[in-house]
């Protein structure tokens, strides 16, 4: 990625000029596309990483359906034109992984890309084979991040990592868990193991990673992607009739998007976060949250409190 | 501690996803529809016949109607976007070889009945599976072309199957609701997860008529 960083940086005014010209949404997303996102480093390197990244869970598993493929295509477009990288997805979310790969070869924009997927199998053996499976599907000769996948297996497919990680055949390595599930061996592992990520659920609402598993993260050294950021867009759908709040403004949130999604960066254990969709236009708003202000750390309490009054 | 599921969390694709499966579906099989229409109407009148022949080649159509949904529709289609289903499109396979072998052989299906409330209830029940429930899904996808068919798509068949599952021996039909009632327990979870409740009616149907099926004795008429 620090390849991909600097020739991005290289080709940026040139990239910068045709991308414009060929925008769908002129206005906001080209000024976006011009200006810096936010980006925070991976503790491990200090490459630094864009703080919105793009989730594939249901999203992209489309099955072979060409119509579906073309609009998530247009999805991955949109990501990529807002300075997004990072992607995460996994060989249990059906058939996500080819459609990213489809998708990506469709686009050929995998020097942005930050590659992250996940072994997740109770086979030692197979989970070897998912991983190079994994990279036939996207296309990519090598992962930026894998992942165990909610720490199935997780003591053998450590071990296979770090020889990965070893053999330069992926950059990165981390475990994953969400909903809550086996927090206690999740620190556990983080405390003993030498992990470059972790992937756990944070968000405005589900905030148990704050008590042990985040200051754990910075005191280790070890770069946090928070998954689930809308519940699953449960917050959507608790919070996207009601107004927001007057002061949304000055904490560098436009709308509902921005406002959980800048929630969650401003943590300054978080790496970043990777929400999902399937919709462009909701792609545009999740990656308005890359760009601008961030909450401080006052601001940030008050969109707890906002958000439990209403 | 903390697990927060819902259940829309254990469902892996969208309904818009599923729902054009039945589409795609649909466009790829054309004009295998009208075979299939006009064998599923052929199936209560060849019961209906004394001469036993007749009700093998019943037992026959019925089985290629599960091998084909499974095969085509579930593990071409649906299995990709939700690997479980993988389990159950070669378990369709199976069921067809044991609707043949139980129904059509260990225990011969009995005759559909040639009159009274029986055989009316009977034709309700079969019409409305061959042309009625095929609308929910087209409905729910606002487009004719969602159809979900008999011998093509599988919630339809399973309950299409269930009024020939009375017509056979109540000491050995358990044997051949066993994957149906599977069926659609599984397929009417993944609906309600899906927060799809208009096309959970027919899985849950077929499971509510599964059950009541293994205690009902056989209405088929002697003969
Ligand atoms: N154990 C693990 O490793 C694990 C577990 C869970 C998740 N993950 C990862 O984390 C990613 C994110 O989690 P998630 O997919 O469960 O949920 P999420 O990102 O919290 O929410 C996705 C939902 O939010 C909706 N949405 C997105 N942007 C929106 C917007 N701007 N306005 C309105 N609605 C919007 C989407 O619907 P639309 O399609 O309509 O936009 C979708 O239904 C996953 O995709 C996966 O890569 C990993």
């Amino acid at each position: 990625m620090a390849n991909r960083i600097s020739r991005r940086h290289f080709l940026g005014g040139l990239a910068t000029v045709s991308l414009v010209s060929q925008m769908p949404v002129l206005g906001i997303a080209s000024q976006h596309q011009r200006s810096e996102p936010i980006t925070r480093p991976i503790p491990g390197s200090g490459e630094q990483l864009p703080v919105i990244g793009m989730g594939t869970w249901r999203t992209f598993n489309v099955g072979r359906d060409e119509k579906l493929l073309t609009q998530r295509a247009q999805v991955l477009k949109t990501f990529f034109e807002y300075q997004g990288t990072v992607i995460d997805s996994s060989p249990m979310y059906g058939t996500a992984e080819l459609a990213l790969g489809k998708a990506l070869s469709k686009l050929g924009r995998d020097d942005e890309l930050f590659a992250a997927t996940k072994i997740w199998t109770s086979d030692t053996e197979e989970g070897v084979k998912q991983a190079k499976e994994s990279r036939q599907l996207w296309g990519v000769e090598r992962f930026d991040l894998l992942q165990v996948h909610n720490l199935v297996n997780w003591q053998a497919h450590l071990e296979t990592l770090k020889t990965m990680k070893e053999r330069g055949e992926v950059r990165y390595i981390g475990i994953t868990t969400s909903h809550g599930r086996r927090l206690q061996e999740f620190e556990d592992i983080m405390e003993r193991e030498p992990l470059d990520f972790v992937q756990l659920t944070y968000n405005v609402l589900d905030r148990w990673a704050e008590e042990r598993l985040l200051p754990l993260a910075q005191e280790r050294g070890i770069a946090v992607i928070a998954n689930r950021p809308f519940q699953g867009g449960r917050l959507f759908d608790r919070f996207q009739g009601q107004p927001l709040p007057s002061w949304a403004g000055d904490a560098g949130c436009e709308n509902w998007a921005e406002y959980f999604l800048k929630f969650i960066v401003s943590h300054p254990a978080v790496t970043c976060a990777i929400p999902a969709t399937t919709q462009v236009e909701h792609m545009q708003e999740n990656m308005g949250a890359q760009f601008g202000a961030l909450p401080d750390p006052g601001q940030r309490s008050e969109m707890i409190r906002y958000l439990e009054e209403l | 501690m903390r697990w927060d599921y819902s259940l829309a969390d254990l469902v892996m694709f969208t309904p818009e996803v599923y729902l054009r499966l039945f589409s795609r579906f649909n466009e790829a099989a054309w004009p295998l529809h009208l075979l299939a229409l006009l064998g599923g109407l052929a199936i209560p009148f060849l019961l209906s016949r004394p001469l036993p022949l007749f009700r093998h080649v019943a037992i026959v159509l019925l089985a290629l109607a599960w091998i084909y949904t499974g095969l085509g529709f579930l593990l071409e289609y649906y299995s990709p976007i939700n690997w479980p289903v993988t389990y159950f499109a070669y378990g369709f396979v199976a069921q067809a070889m044991l609707i043949g072998a139980v129904a059509g052989w260990w225990h011969p299906v009995g005759r559909w009945p040639s009159g009274g409330a029986r055989a009316g209830i009977l034709w309700l029940l079969w019409l409305l599976c061959l042309l009625g429930l095929p609308w929910l899904t087209a409905s729910a996808a606002d487009s004719w072309q969602a159809l979900s068919l008999f011998a093509m798509t599988p919630d339809v068949t399973v309950v299409a199957t269930l009024p020939v599952l009375l017509l056979v021996h109540r000491r050995v039909r358990w044997l051949l609701l066993l994957l149906p009632l599977g069926w659609c327990f599984f397929s009417a979870a993944t609906l309600l997860a899906l927060e799809t409740a208009g096309l959970m009616v027919v899985p849950a149907l077929g499971l509510v008529a599964g059950l009541v099926l293994l205690f009902l004795p056989s209405w088929s008429e002697p003969g």
